[in-house]
């Protein structure tokens, strides 16, 4: 009798330890949508034969044959850019999950982390619509592709609001994790409240059609475009990091 | 930081949230907002002589939609507290408030778009005008949803001691009501039903503002029933 209660037991120990296992790789997949999301989101860039921007100082003529030259570039690029927001969405859910773990912080933030990267994502999606719009009919009226352009710029390039929302409860969450060592390092908490700081310059871009504050400038292209992977990146190492010590904690 | 202090400041940013929106409206010289029935002349001249307005406003209105998390989570972490409350309940707020939040930026982009250029054919700045003023003022289903969850939630509490007094609930129900108008303004290009009429604009655009600030007050004084309690026990 005791050997078959020994070996249920045994068998439901078995079974909790691949359960374990499954929900640490979702967590990973997760934690790796960071790194894949923005390779997916600057491949799009490069395929579309956005690197470096177009300037928004270019005439209509010279946008229009933009579109005409890299039509099929656009198309593609900007599929992967749609499937980009995807990952953004399971990226959050995982920063959400492993904030949850920090004791005594209050669901408040973790929700608001959430609802802010879930709005987040639709700004990955809608300027990819715009940019398949201009290049589904890329021999339209000039002036009509120069629009679809702007628009897909404009929208690509200046809600930061969203991330700073996301990323200040992120950083709220890691700086006010009590325990030695905490479950992020404090730096990461300082990333979270620099990196949206520094995206903030585009809300400039109206004013600009060229020089730093232009959409292809300096302080709103390229800077932030750098912090931003910067960004992904160290995010999915520690949340690689924080995973990993979940599954020894438990 | 206290919780309690935590969730005020959430309180402070649907305040800001408001405020932002309200005051980017104000900015860009759309109080009172331009007619559907302007002529083409008469709109792209409005966009010539109001770009900075425009841009600057607008750009404040994107702002307004950072603040919008905060709150949206603080109502639903409040919701929680409801007992009886179906987690259900409280997870359908958070994501439609998030669906909410979209709509204050995806409107002011397509006003910047045409205050960027308005000197492009006339034809473009008047169908930008069109597309900014139809998806500013249209997008009343999450709002709807929104103020129907909360309704539902607090008529859920049979406590001796709610979290939110049971009139809320009918006065997120009758918020809701308010924003439906909206729905019938892509046939109506003058009066009460039209983009800058009396039942689409200036009753939404009031009882938009007016559940801002009687949320801000509720969940003010639910934070503060929640002190109290925890020093009782």
């Amino acid at each position: 009798m005791s050997g078959q209660a020994g070996k249920s037991e045994l068998m439901n120990q078995n079974h909790q330890q691949a359960s374990l296992k499954g929900q640490m790789a979702f967590q990973r997949v997760c934690a790796w949508s960071g790194v894949i999301c923005v390779t997916l989101f600057f491949g799009a860039f490069v395929l579309a034969g956005f690197v470096p921007p177009l300037s928004p100082s270019l005439d209509a003529g010279e946008v229009s044959a933009h579109y005409l030259s890299h039509t099929t570039g656009i198309r593609v690029g900007m599929g992967l850019m749609l499937i980009s927001s995807a990952f953004y969405a399971m990226f959050t859910a995982v920063m959400s999950g492993q904030m949850r773990r920090i004791p005594g912080l209050s669901p408040t933030v973790v929700y608001t982390q959430l609802a802010a990267g879930a709005f987040a994502c639709v700004t990955f999606l809608l300027p990819a619509i715009f940019f398949i719009v201009a290049s589904f009919r890329p021999e339209r009226s000039p002036e009509l592709v120069q629009l679809m352009n702007d628009l897909a710029w404009i929208m690509m390039v200046i809600p930061w609001m969203p991330f700073m929302a996301q990323n200040f409860s992120f950083a709220f969450a890691i700086l006010s994790d009590p325990r030695t060592p905490p479950l992020f390092p404090r730096w990461v908490g300082f990333l979270n409240i620099w990196a949206p700081i520094s995206f903030s310059p585009a809300i400039l871009l109206p004013f600009f059609k060229t020089g730093p504050f232009a959409w292809s400038g300096l302080f709103v292209i390229w800077i932030p475009a750098f912090i931003f992977i910067f960004w992904f990146a160290a995010i999915t190492r520690m949340l690689m990091k924080a995973i990993d010590r979940e599954e020894r904690e438990t | 930081m206290n919780p309690r202090s935590l969730e005020r400041w959430c309180v402070w940013s649907g305040v800001a949230a408001i405020t932002c929106f309200t005051f980017g409206f104000v900015f860009a010289g759309f109080i009172p907002p331009p007619s559907p029935s302007w002529s083409i002349e008469r709109v792209v001249a409005y966009y010539q002589q109001h770009a900075t307005g425009i841009r600057a406003g607008m750009v404040l209105m994107m702002i307004s939609g950072m603040f919008v998390p905060p709150l949206v989570a603080l109502i639903s972490v409040q919701m929680r507290r409801i007992p009886g409350a179906h987690p259900i309940l409280v997870y359908a707020q958070l994501s439609a408030g998030t669906l909410g939040a979209v709509f204050f930026i995806t409107g002011a982009l397509v006003f910047i778009v045409a205050a960027y250029r308005p000197d492009r054919p006339a034809d473009i700045t008047y169908m930008l005008n069109d597309m900014g003023w139809i998806v500013t003022v249209i997008p009343w289903s999450p709002a709807f949803m929104q103020n129907v969850i909360i309704g539902a939630a607090i008529l859920t509490d049979k406590s001796a001691q709610p979290v939110f007094p049971r009139w809320l609930a009918y006065f997120n129900f009758w918020v809701a009501i308010g924003f439906l108008p909206g729905g019938l303004l892509p046939f109506f290009k003058a009066g009460p039903f039209a983009w800058s009429g009396a039942f689409v604009f200036w009753l939404a655009g009031s009882v938009f503002i007016a559940w801002f600030i009687v949320m801000t007050v509720m969940l003010l004084g639910a934070i503060r029933r929640q002190e109290r309690e925890s020093a009782a026990t």
